[in-house]
């Protein structure tokens, strides 16, 4: 091989995911700040655990519309998901790469005090009355196009379990949208489902 | 009604917050380049600095013995006149002695070892030549003990080459298949170096000798802590002290990491015709044979190809 082993797969990993995760960060915290810090620590973490990271990155994946299928990107959401759960804001001084990457995040998202901004009132209240954990669910499920399978190697978990899980968010996010008043499925939505249909691999091919 | 799985999961796809649109244009910037070679260079700089309760109990104490040691200091320095009169600090100095001007070549060797827990220890040579003006054209050649050296050019054009000595090849990917780099670029030791020196919390230290030569030492130590044995962490840096160029970087962190960079050459080559072949792997390798396949290029760097993989349909 032309570069070492280790600097070699940390750099087809990170170009291939660098994207994925940066989504999964921001689409779950509520500042660029926090997500500067959390997608640094995730990268840090899977730079210093290499050797422990399976299988290896593949290109393409959600941003291109193919699936995520490969076992490294399944880690890496996973260590990203245990930053995140861990993160707490650095008080010390930040590198000039965190404040590049949170000016940049500033730049190129908007910010509030909810991830979710702009949707439809009902929907956003039914969202926010979730369990964190119930969102990191659906939201793996929905924006992230990860299957029952992926999920469950992400979350650490049996299939079953992650398809219990995810079954029991679902109605629980059902229950809260009742509560409000129904809200029925949109054009865009289907379109949404449409899209990963057609993005999405057979389920058991992760097993 | 009630909702349907694949309805709630369409409801929950209307809430996704960032389109992928957005992600694929934040993957390609400066900022997703400066925390990849921060990662692999330099991850212990974004690990959060932890003090312990023992370790502020030191500080207290220490830092009682660092006012008095401070005060011896400043005399001597008095005395090797390092401060200089009215003149820059040693701290300007040394920052201004990394400005290559604007069309310019910095040329960096540097011997790196890195110790960690439980013995260990991994070291390392890197020679680069970074252009200081667009494309911001950069040669690396690394070689990790143990392993054959890795030598690429890149520059922010997208253009990324790498040379197999087994085959004297040059693998030349696809552009589009490539990991580009927008905006000014510029060596990542240097960037390190400056921001250090430009934190506020750079502060000279004292003088000391590396490999006969002397050497005054800038350090960065606030916040960082102390280990239970006394051990202080933080950053130090050592510049020549008739030049100021870089002699070298040491890092101590919690949890027992040391990182330590010998700056073997640090030098600016005026961007001449004969300079500029150093940044061209062609020039370098004058017989090698360009390979543009990127099927090639995987196989060589040992990427797994991308599998494109049949869409079957939902699996939830």
């Amino acid at each position: 091989m032309l570069e070492s082993s280790h600097h070699a797969r940390f750099r087809t990993v990170y170009e291939a995911n660098y994207a994925r995760i940066l989504g999964y960060v921001l689409r779950r915290t509520t500042s660029p700040e926090d997500s500067a810090d959390v997608v640094a620590d995730t990268f840090a973490t899977a730079w210093r655990k290499i050797d422990a990271m399976p299988g290896e990155g593949t290109p393409g994946g959600a941003i291109s519309g193919k699936p995520a299928t490969d076992e490294a990107t399944l880690w890496l959401y996973g260590v990203a998901r245990r930053t995140l759960a861990n993160h707490r804001r650095k008080e010390a001084r930040r590198s000039a790469v965190l404040e590049m990457l949170a000016r940049e995040y500033q730049e190129a998202v908007w910010f509030d005090s909810s991830p979710i901004v702009g949707a439809e009132s009902t929907l956003a209240e039914a969202w926010t009355a979730l369990r964190p954990k119930d969102r990191d669910l659906l939201g793996l499920v929905a924006w992230e196009a990860l299957t029952t399978a992926q999920i469950a190697a992400v979350i650490g978990c049996s299939k079953t379990a992650a398809k219990v899980r995810i079954h029991r968010a679902r109605k629980r996010f059902g229950k809260e949208l009742e509560r409000r008043g129904n809200v029925k499925p949109s054009a865009s939505c289907r379109h949404v489902q449409v899209e990963r249909a057609e993005a999405l691999p057979d389920s058991e091919a992760m097993g | 009604m009630k909702q349907r799985g694949d309805d709630i999961d369409g409801l929950v796809g209307t809430l996704k917050p960032v389109d992928d649109e957005t992600l694929a244009s934040l993957s390609h910037t400066q900022a997703a380049q400066a925390l990849y070679e921060e990662v692999t260079t330099v991850s212990s700089s974004t690990a959060t600095k932890v003090r312990t309760r023992r370790g502020r109990r030191r500080l207290v104490w220490q830092g009682a013995l660092v006012a008095g040691a401070t005060i011896t200091l400043i005399a001597v320095l008095s005395i090797v006149n390092v401060f200089g009169a009215d003149g820059p600090s040693i701290v300007d100095k040394a920052a201004a002695a990394l400005d290559p001007g604007e069309h310019a070549i910095i040329h960096v060797k540097i011997l790196g070892t890195e110790q960690g827990e439980g013995g260990y220890l991994s070291s390392w040579t890197e020679e680069s030549f970074t252009l200081t003006s667009s494309p911001y054209t950069r040669r690396e050649i690394r070689a990790f003990e143990g392993s054959p050296a890795d030598e690429i050019a890149q520059n922010s054009d997208g253009l990324f080459q790498a040379y197999d000595a087994a085959s004297n090849t040059i693998y030349q990917p696809p552009q589009e298949t490539r990991f580009r780099v927008e905006g000014e670029q510029t060596d990542r030791y240097r960037e390190m170096i400056l921001e250090l020196l430009s934190s506020g919390e750079a502060v000279v230290e004292g003088t000391e000798t590396v490999n006969g030569r002397e050497c005054v030492v800038i350090a960065a130590t606030k916040d960082y802590g102390v280990a239970p044995d006394g051990t202080r962490y933080g950053t130090w840096y050592l510049v020549d002290a008739d030049t100021n160029n870089p002699v070298e970087w040491r890092m101590t962190r919690d949890g027992g990491k040391v990182v330590t960079f010998r700056f073997e050459v640090y030098e600016h080559l005026p961007a001449t015709g004969d300079n500029l072949a150093l940044l061209d792997l062609a020039a370098q390798h004058p017989g090698a044979t360009l390979n543009t396949s990127l099927e090639d290029y995987q196989d060589a760097m040992g990427i797994p190809r991308a599998d494109p993989g049949p869409a079957k349909g939902p699996g939830h």
